[in-house]
């Protein structure tokens, strides 16, 4: 049994879900109790073994996989002995009840069924009751190396199962049935289109001895591990955008943190019970004086990001920041900008963040007279605007490319930022080698910066925020 | 063998139903787990489907008194684990003053004041140690309880290593609001709880209100998964669906209509853009079953 443990293990290891060596020994540990497991015993082992090697639900998917292989492997056949009208009665009950699991289940088996019958017979079954018709060589031994043969032989299958399983009439049959309440049939109608898909997956992505799931699984696991901290921005695919944008809370949390360690030492009011307490080691005389802490200014933040059409990709990323920012912190204020500025706190400060761009950009006033952006006006805007509703103490962070389309770059106005508040920062989704090229205004701007940070990939990120820590 | 880790499922699902928790195969299986090798277990999910339930469920089952530590931004040793009784320290050594004793004997039992933690591994008898909602907690909190998950025991640098006399049955909670480190996941059995399916949720509906109809629970069942698929700010949770079964219940519903949930819909969701929403998916369900 250990050598079966350890076996199913390092295959989870080899598919990215990290199972260490004591989670290994308990593993082994369970399947004490099977000597010798049966079928019977499959789900109860599943789910034994899961609570001891699976730590992620993200991870559940991979693990599912890899515990159907091993027992494959180990354990021997799948049940595929069941004929057709009964896979049909069960696929059935489960789409009435939802019972995705089952469902699963049992298109599994059809599909099981269906490839035993083509490596048999070298026919689907129930072909010649005029199943599929036109797709008469689905079992010519055609050469297996050639993907595209493969493929059509699926598709075929597919078709062919679609037809077997009567999607269509088992949807007439609920639509009539009148012995269901109106909460039912709609239930049923969801599971049905459920199971559609379901059967699409286990015939597209089925293939546990020919090695096809291998490579996707491969592939699937080379984009889990890919680092995408040094990746630009710029030329992010979008799952990659997506993995970066997991990445931003974590940057921006670390500065949270480190506020609440910081000016540790600094001396203020006697900390009267920390002194006594301390002087008990020493026979109550006060050796050590605590003094307590400083509460810790509360920041001030002006969040400003460029949501023109120029820097798309980054200013999704701008806004991602500015919705960590103001989940972090407590006065964050966010303004979008292209050629006129507006308030936007409440869009990213909301919980399904994501979910609420498109009222940001269709409710905000980003636009006045032209629609690329005008960083001039923007600013002029802002100074009339909101300026003065922000403190003193505060720091302005500005997400933008500084491109200004030759329009004015209203330097006047920036000035007049950069004396009202504590610190402007500026974030340039650019190299600086390019900040002298072209329409960017970059270095006039920069003269009146406190820090300019060009920002291509989630490194340079954390590189400004550890700059802002002080590190 | 096997019969007794058959038994002890069965058992454990037998004893969590007593307590009118209906728990699916998985939780079964990993509260079992951690029954058989003495090991925390890891409860994640989304805010509402019983987490904590739970924990109050085995300690009313097993009859172990329950110990609870709720986390939150800031707690720290000094109030989850132990601290010392300065006060009483203070007094001890006025009151001593003539007298030339050591003060040896400061740092001992006498002036140690228990927090949960160290509670439940001092306790005589077996308990449930619920600590709640870690991901509110600091990593460094999480750092500091990986000795009492893997050995069950704490060391205070004054007194030395003190180990559990009995293993406490320990559960945690989190909403993932952030990420656990792998080292406390490594440490605990694992368990996701999610929504329960129309099926399950309608027999713990059956057990919770008795009085419904039989055919309301199980369209109120499928009326719940409706709405959770809607894609909701917040879904509503189990705790939630029962509130609303028992409002159906005492308002002598027979049948139940979109018209009816529509009234009720406020026992449910208690988020106003969310209102609007399930309202207006739920208006075109209506119209669209019509046709």
């Amino acid at each position: 049994m250990i050598e079966k443990i350890v076996d199913l293990s390092s295959s989870l290891r080899i598919a990215g879900i990290s199972v260490s060596i004591s989670e290994t020994l308990e593993a082994a540990a369970v399947m004490k109790a099977f000597q010798e497991p049966t079928v019977r015993d499959k789900e109860k082992i599943r789910l034994l073994l899961q609570a001891c090697l699976l730590k992620k639900e993200e991870q559940s998917e991979i693990f599912h996989e890899q515990f159907e292989r091993w027992w494959v492997r180990w354990f021997g056949e799948r049940p595929s002995n069941v004929a057709f009208p009964e896979i049909l009665d069960t696929l059935r009950k489960s789409i009435v009840n939802g019972d995705v699991q089952q469902m699963e289940e049992t298109l599994n088996a059809a599909v099981a069924n269906a490839q035993a019958w083509l490596a048999e017979e070298g026919g689907l079954p129930g072909q010649g009751q005029g199943g599929a018709a036109g797709e008469g060589n689905l079992g010519a031994p055609e050469n297996p190396r050639n993907p595209l043969l493969r493929a059509g032989r699926r598709r075929a299958m597919y078709h062919h199962l679609r037809a077997l399983l009567r999607f269509e009439a088992l949807a007439q049959e609920m639509d009539n049935d009148s012995n269901m309440s109106m909460w039912q049939r709609q239930h049923a109608r969801q599971s049905l289109n459920k199971a559609e898909a379901l059967l699409r997956k286990t015939v597209f992505h089925s293939g546990y001895a020919t090695g096809e799931q291998n490579a996707s699984v491969r592939s699937r696991l080379k984009d889990a591990d890919e680092d995408v901290s040094e990746l630009p921005i710029s030329k992010a695919a979008y799952t990659q955008i997506q993995k970066m944008q997991k990445l931003v809370p974590d940057i921006v949390r670390q500065l949270s943190y480190q506020k609440k360690y910081k000016d540790h030492h600094q001396k203020g009011i006697l900390h009267m019970r920390k002194t006594m307490r301390k002087s008990l080691a020493n026979g109550g005389f006060p050796i050590e004086i605590t003094f307590k802490r400083k509460l810790p200014k509360r920041e001030r933040i002006a969040i400003l990001c460029d949501l023109s059409g120029s820097v798309e990709i980054f200013s999704q990323f701008a806004l991602q920041l500015a919705s960590c920012f103001s989940s972090q912190f407590a006065g964050i204020a966010c303004y979008g900008f292209i050629s006129d500025i507006d308030e936007i706190t409440r869009y990213v400060s909301r919980e399904d963040f994501p979910r609420s761009m498109s009222e940001l950009y269709s409710e905000c006033n980003l636009v006045l007279g032209t629609s690329s952006s005008d960083y001039g006006q923007v600013f002029q805007q802002f100074v009339k605007k909101y300026l003065h509703d922000l403190a003193k103490s505060s720091s302005v962070i500005i997400l933008g490319d500084a491109r200004n389309n030759g329009r004015d770059p209203g330097l006047d106005a920036f000035k007049t930022i950069k004396n009202w508040v504590k610190k402007v920062y500026w974030l340039n989704p650019e190299p600086a080698s390019s900040w002298t090229y072209g329409d960017s205004v970059m270095k006039e701007y920069a003269e009146f910066c406190d820090a300019v940070h060009p920002i291509q990939s989630v490194k340079d990120l954390a590189k400004f925020v550890a700059s802002l820590r002080g590190e | 063998m096997t019969q007794t880790l058959d038994q002890l499922l069965q058992e454990t699902k037998e004893g969590l139903q007593s307590q009118q928790y209906l728990a699916d195969d998985r939780t079964v299986a990993t509260v079992a787990l951690a029954f058989l090798l003495e090991k925390p277990i890891l409860i994640e999910g989304p805010a509402g489907v019983g987490k904590t339930e739970l924990a109050k469920a085995i300690s009313s089952w097993k009859k172990f008194p329950l110990i609870r530590l709720q986390c939150y931004e800031g707690l720290d040793e000094a109030k989850a684990l132990y601290e010392w009784d300065y006060r009483k320290q203070l007094l001890a050594l006025q009151a001593r003053k003539d007298e030339s004793q050591s003060v040896d004997d400061l740092f001992s039992e006498e002036y140690l004041l228990e927090r949960p933690l160290l509670a439940a591994i001092r306790a005589n008898e077996q308990v449930v140690l619920l600590i709640d909602e870690i991901d509110k907690a600091e990593p460094e909190f999480e750092s500091m309880l990986l000795e009492l998950l893997s050995d069950f025991q704490v060391t205070i640098p004054e007194l030395g290593t003190i180990k559990a006399k009995q293993r406490p049955i320990v559960i945690l909670t989190s909403n993932q609001m952030r990420n656990l480190s792998e080292a406390l996941r490594r440490r605990c059995l694992y368990l996701y709880i999610d929504y329960p399916n129309p099926k399950r949720e309608a027999a713990i509906i059956r057990a919770r209100v008795p009085g419904l109809k039989a055919q309301v629970i199980d369209d109120a069942a499928l009326a719940l998964s409706q709405l959770r698929n809607m894609d909701l700010r917040k879904a509503p949770s189990v705790a939630e669906a029962v509130d609303w079964a028992e409002a159906l219940s005492a308002m002598g519903i027979e049948t139940l209509s979109v018209e009816t949930v529509l009234q009720t819909l406020n026992v449910l969701i208690k988020d106003h853009a969310d209102m609007e929403e399930a309202k207006r998916q739920l208006t075109r369900l209506a119209e669209g079953m019509k046709k």
